[in-house]
């Protein structure tokens, strides 16, 4: 008979029964990068689960956009209110659709779209396959000979990189006509006069820079979101709780993120 | 079909910790080829692991799990034999506990499901198989509805469907009755029961109901504290002496009825048995 050591026993057995809440953190980090290179392993090997990626781009996707753009919309309303009523003291108040146009394409667009979006693609993901594994249907999958993250990770982690930017690029366009409009209300700025320094001041780079942020910001919410769901136990509150997890550990891993995207694209000059 | 006493599932000294507690430790139990055994115990004694051991779901700390003289065990650990353990379940199906029906998609599309995972078959040919596996367990034609709109016995039964439709050599069932009324559980049994002889599979069902286990099985194994402490013919398993099964039978007051569910689950067997005959 081929016996074999048992585990949980010898010096890691015993530090992590005396460290409990670092064992699970390490196990949880663990977890995560093993379903980050199960990801990476797996992109682009055949047979694509091209119609669960189509049904995805449609949940993560299509029902975001009027959430999107509501949060652009008032969002860059209020910014441009600020920056007009501030700029106006020096009379720069022209200057508006630069600054207003800049900060949107840059940060405000994937960062707010990210937090918002993100939040609401992040809990479904969570929510999903947290109650397909309490439920042992992740269990029933893998038990057929499937896999779980071709079938259920990857075409949800797809669909978040592709809907991210075009939502991203969405909340751009409604964000920086709603500041056009309101600058003109607020401080009588012309429409042509904030469209042209708008166009004048954004850069190519910076809209590809908040585009390729937006993708990165896709793909971190939905792995964080998948793994949360598939390690969720403990019934319906088990479910509940990784569904908050996800919100809190998705919107901290996008401004962290973000934060170290910025220093690096400056570093580099971009 | 080989010899009815050749063991096509063997478990040999298997221990599964958790968080350091043994839930099993140091198991056997040969599993004979075409007979049907039940594995009784309480609940929380590690009956389901059992099964998630058998069919690679998780993965033991020390043992070996043989199919066929196979060791399962060490699959999960190398990539490329992923193919193999794979392999291995396309032979075996589990039904679970609460059915673990998707959801989303419809009976039918449950029922298909392992049939398109492995492939190699037409859309005809799974639309067949999958109407013939829903007639087999008593459901035709609910093929466009949604696990949602069935009742618990129902969903039990498609689970039942979907874990046959792949023409597997061994099903595991995990407390295939929980959650059923007294009348659903019966039907179960009888389902099983009926499926077993019908399709000459090996069946390998865990539950904490002697009474199921008494109409289900040909043999009963108890499991008590992470070991398999015995196993009996069932029919010598209701009328033993050894303190654990007169306990057992004490303290759920069943013997009596499950003796008389046996008869039943053997009369009803003789009765399809002549009807299959004329």
């Amino acid at each position: 008979m081929s016996r074999r050591p048992i585990s949980g026993e010898g010096v890691p057995g015993r530090l992590t029964a005396r460290t409990p809440r670092v064992a699970a953190a390490l196990d949880s980090m663990g977890g995560f990068a093993a379903l980050v290179t199960g990801v990476g392993g797996r992109l682009g090997r055949r047979p694509l689960e091209l119609a669960a990626f189509v049904e995805q781009l449609e949940i993560v996707g299509v029902r975001s956009i009027s959430l999107t753009a509501l949060t652009a919309m008032f969002s860059c309303m209020v910014v441009a209110i600020q920056f007009t009523l501030q700029m106006a003291r020096f009379g720069a108040q022209d200057y508006v659709g630069q600054v207003v146009s800049v900060s949107q394409v840059r940060e405000l667009g994937p960062v707010l779209t990210a937090l918002i979006a993100g939040g609401r693609i992040g809990a479904g993901i969570t929510a999903e396959l947290g109650a397909m594994k309490v439920t042992e249907q992740i269990d029933a999958i893998r038990s057929m000979g499937a896999d779980p993250v071709r079938k259920l990770v990857i075409p949800r982690v797809l669909a978040a990189i592709v809907a991210l930017p075009i939502l991203t690029m969405t909340a751009n366009i409604v964000g920086i006509g709603s500041a056009m409009v309101m600058a003109r209300l607020q401080s009588g700025v012309a429409m042509a006069r904030f469209y042209h320094a708008s166009v004048r001041a954004v850069t190519m780079s910076d809209v590809l820079g908040g585009l390729g942020k937006a993708a990165f910001f896709g793909a971190l919410i939905a792995l964080i979101a998948c793994h949360q769901g598939l390690v969720a136990d403990g019934g319906t509150t088990g479910v509940g709780r990784a569904t908050t997890r996800t919100v809190v550990l998705a919107s901290l891993a996008t401004l962290v993120s973000d934060f170290a995207f910025t220093k690096v694209l400056l570093l580099l000059g971009i | 079909m080989q010899p009815f006493d050749a063991n096509i599932l063997e478990i040999e000294g298997v221990t599964k910790l958790f968080h350091g507690r043994a839930v099993l430790e140091d198991l056997s139990l040969s599993v004979r080829r075409g007979e049907a055994i039940a594995v009784l115990g309480a609940s929380g004694s590690g009956k389901s692991v059992l099964l998630k051991l058998v069919i690679g779901l998780l993965k033991p700390d020390a043992g070996s799990i043989r199919l066929d003289g196979t060791d399962v065990v060490p699959l999960a650990d190398v990539a490329p034999r992923a193919d193999t353990l794979d392999a291995a379940r396309t032979r075996m199906s589990m039904l679970f506990q609460g059915g673990a029906l998707f959801d989303s998609l419809t009976v039918g599309e449950n029922v298909a499901y392992p049939l398109r995972v492995r492939g190699g078959l037409g859309e005809d040919e799974i639309e067949t198989r999958v109407r013939d596996r829903l007639a087999l367990v008593g459901l035709a034609g609910i093929e466009a509805l949604l696990p949602a709109e069935l009742s618990g016995g129902m969903r039990k039964r498609v689970a039942l469907a979907r874990a046959i439709a792949g023409d597997p050599e061994v099903i595991l069932y995990d407390e295939p009755t929980t959650g059923l009324d007294p009348l659903g559980a019966r039907r179960i049994d009888a389902l099983i029961r009926s499926l077993q002889r019908r399709l000459a599979v090996t069946s390998l069902v865990v539950t904490h109901d002697l009474a199921s286990a008494c109409a289900i099985s040909d043999r009963i194994a108890l499991l008590r504290d992470g070991r398999i402490r015995v196993v009996l013919p069932t029919d010598d398993f209701l009328i033993s002496d050894l303190p654990e099964i007169r306990e057992l039978r004490e303290a759920v007051a069943l013997g009596r009825a499950a003796a008389a569910r046996r008869r039943e689950a053997r009369a009803e067997d003789d009765r399809e048995e002549a009807a299959d005959a004329c």
